[in-house]
């Protein structure tokens, strides 16, 4: 969808990196400005609610109006803050939240909520509202300079990146877009990293789906262990290839801009703890939280125990971001779990884990982090059927 | 025995596009170009069973 239809390559990434390069500097970030807006205009209409989908590019418009009003130690920039996470509650949460109320209600005999069907999901929403927060967390704390307002929205629509990252920064960003001009060589590594992309996503990611399915479907529930065990290695290779061969497309399409993007995977199946691992995999993504949720709640200045319930915390966020579902909670308390399981075993132990063999700790973690894909690919009675046959051996 | 393995991720991500390649000879260029042309074929064999990316739309 978008980054393997033919229209994306015909009516976007070709003219407007042809436009882009056309253009004198001072229209560039329009150029963008333009192609963004049509570019989720059209994809929003066709894949994500029609009209309405379409219609949510007014919220980009809403941003840039605001974020105008932005200073340093503004509450204006709280206020884009807490603008950006209404956004994402509203169209991705409010279901969740009130069916999720509703359960607890009836435990406890309090009052019930109306039932909220989810009207829409504006495309990107998860990503761009994370940009959002950061420009205006930034602009709070000083650490972004004043700039053109064509220069924000070009940031922020800049259509690449606009769908599933990888999540920008402002800083990093800003200077490329200034600085950006046609390098052929750069041009042709951003074709090959386009085509590699789209070769991991058809060719690799979709043949593990065909096992990875399995793990949503009627064979669970008679499968042997290994069975089980191995759809779960599909499924942690067809997300890992998925994932990245999107963020491959999307990286090389900005190297056709002459704009390097952040990278977001540093092969992170051969991390040897999961410490590591969470710096090799959707580095964005984990840096986003690391610097706007792990850092605010305290980091690791207060202490091993708060240390630990920031790390839950944080992940456990990270998880509910990914979607809105119990299982995704889980997902990203596994993760948050087997952090501070890590910086126990490291700081308790310190002399064993360095004679652990790098083999073994590489072999430990891709089980514990495939492991934890069950969460994240099934709803918690599949991952407890799946969970209960791997440990009795079935 | 590490050094051949970054060798060989080395090359991968040359061939990925993540890393550059070295400055192109001819005969470096047409190969380059065989490179190209495998991917499209690889693309073309699979493109029949497209699905959507699983991080677009949560």
């Amino acid at each position: 969808m978008i980054f393997n239809e033919l229209s994306y390559f015909a009516f976007f990434l070709l003219p407007a990196v042809v436009a882009f390069h056309l253009a004198s500097p001072r229209l560039r970030p329009w150029v963008i400005c333009g192609f963004g807006a049509a570019f989720f205009v059209y994809f929003g209409y066709l894949h994500f609610g029609g009209l309405w989908g379409a219609l949510c590019v007014l919220i980009f418009a809403w941003e840039i109006a605001t974020s105008r009003l932005y200073r340093p130690r503004s509450r204006w920039c709280l206020f884009g803050i807490v603008q950006a996470v209404a956004f994402l509650f509203v169209f991705k949460y409010l279901t969740f939240a009130t069916s999720s109320w509703n359960d607890l209600a009836a435990v406890l005999h309090l009052p019930h909520l109306g039932a909220v069907t989810r009207w829409l999901l504006p495309l990107g929403i998860s990503f761009f509202t994370f940009e959002f927060i950061h420009f205006a967390a930034d602009s709070y704390q000083g650490r972004i300079e004043r700039t053109k307002i064509s220069e924000y929205a070009a940031f922020i629509l800049f259509f690449p990146s606009m769908v599933a990252g990888p999540i920008k920064r402002f800083q990093d960003f800003l200077p490329k877009l200034r600085s950006a001009r046609f390098d052929p060589a750069l041009a042709a590594q951003g074709v090959t990293r386009i085509l590699a992309g789209l070769v991991k996503k058809h060719v690799l990611a979709d043949t593990f789906a065909l096992w990875a399915g399995k793990l949503n479907g009627p064979d669970l529930f008679h499968a042997r262990w290994y069975q089980i065990a191995g759809w779960l290695g599909a499924y942690g290779m067809q997300i890992y290839f998925d994932f990245s061969g999107y963020s491959d497309i999307a990286i090389g399409s900005g190297y056709l801009f002459g704009i390097r993007i952040p990278e977001n995977f540093d092969w992170p199946y051969i991390s040897q703890n999961v410490t590591e691992f969470w710096r090799r995999w959707h580095i964005s993504l984990s840096t986003w939280i690391r610097d706007y949720v792990y850092i605010p709640l305290g980091g690791s200045r207060r202490g091993p125990g708060r240390t630990a319930l920031n790390i839950i915390i944080a992940f456990t966020i990270s998880g509910v971001w990914h979607g809105a579902a119990y299982n995704f909670a889980a997902w990203g308390a596994w993760h948050g779990l087997l952090l501070c399981g890590h910086r126990i075993w490291r700081e308790r132990l310190p002399r064993m884990a360095a004679r652990v063999p790098t083999v073994l700790a590489v072999a430990c973690t891709f089980v514990l982090v495939n492991l934890g894909w069950a969460f994240f690919c099934m709803d918690i009675h599949r991952v407890w059927v799946a969970f209960s046959r791997m440990a009795r051996l079935a | 025995m590490i050094d051949l393995l970054v060798r060989i991720g080395r090359g991968l991500e040359v061939l990925g596009g993540a890393r550059a390649p070295r400055r192109g000879t001819p005969g470096r260029r047409v190969a380059w170009g065989v490179w190209w042309a495998i991917l499209f074929l690889l693309l073309f064999a699979a493109m029949g069973r497209a699905t959507k990316f699983i991080y677009v739309d949560f």
